[in-house]
């Protein structure tokens, strides 16, 4: 019998739960030791004052959590941009599953990534440029 | 009629030659053939991660390291997706540079 070959979608798909199944035990652990602060402080912002590239994405996540979706763009876009791609990822394939093909689902497409990179880099440039240039100390 | 031959004679038509016969034709629903860039996909998004968790020393070797073997397969293997294994392999390169500083600084302070 000749075996169906599984598109990149619903390879896709199927990563997606799995990262939802190992992330939510995380977030558990996670939210927690964010409000007690008991995680290291960034090395790069302590002791030279840079703003390293994933710096105020804890403050994004716990904003995105308490719906606070405007504080969490300004924390760290990427962690908005992420949650929101994923759920229109994982909510349409869903639906293109349960209705049998007859409705699609949002396909991948590679600019999804490299716009995630754009925005780790532009959020990291804005961030210290805005410090080191005009004094203003955003996070 | 299959959709290849289709194709064949919608190209025909549009060339206003009928008696040659016409070579293999692009068929433009053709699915996309992407089978291997599963490997690109997972080393870009393990590069993204190990940017963003580069303070997390331990987890972000975890994200690195993978990010720079997937993105490497893909270039080596010659598989679909070279853009974004270059990309990876630069971003994984970058969180595990930033993940390496980071736990220099913790050592000598």
């Amino acid at each position: 019998m000749k075996r169906k070959k599984v598109t990149l979608e619903q390879g896709l798909y199927l990563a997606g739960l799995i990262a939802f199944c190992l992330g939510m035990p995380f977030l558990f652990w996670y939210i927690p030791q964010v409000d007690a602060g008991v995680l290291p402080p960034c090395m790069l912002n302590r002791y030279f004052g840079i703003y390293c590239p994933g710096c105020g994405g804890s403050r994004a996540v716990m904003a995105l959590i308490q719906g606070k979706f405007l504080d969490s763009l300004y924390y760290h876009p990427l962690v908005l941009y992420g949650a929101v791609l994923y759920l229109a990822f994982m909510l349409s394939q869903t639906v293109a599953l349960l209705s049998r093909g007859r409705l699609k689902g949002l396909r991948f497409h590679q600019w999804f990534l490299f716009g995630a990179v754009f925005l780790i880099v532009l959020n990291c440039l804005i961030k210290n440029i805005l410090k080191f240039c005009f004094g203003i100390d955003v996070l | 009629m299959d959709n290849n031959s289709y194709w064949n004679q919608k190209q025909q038509e549009q060339n206003g030659n009928f008696s040659q016969q016409a070579g293999p034709v692009q068929n433009p629903y053709q699915p996309r053939q992407n089978g291997e860039s599963g490997f690109a996909i997972a080393g870009m998004v393990c590069g993204i991660l190990s940017i963003l968790c580069c303070s997390w020393m331990i987890f972000d070797f975890l994200l690195a390291i993978p990010g720079i073997i997937f993105s490497i397969v893909v270039l080596v293997k010659n598989y679909a997706g070279k853009g974004m294994a270059v990309a990876g392999l630069i971003c994984s390169t970058v969180g595990l540079f930033l993940s390496l500083v980071f736990l220099a600084i913790l050592v000598m302070v």
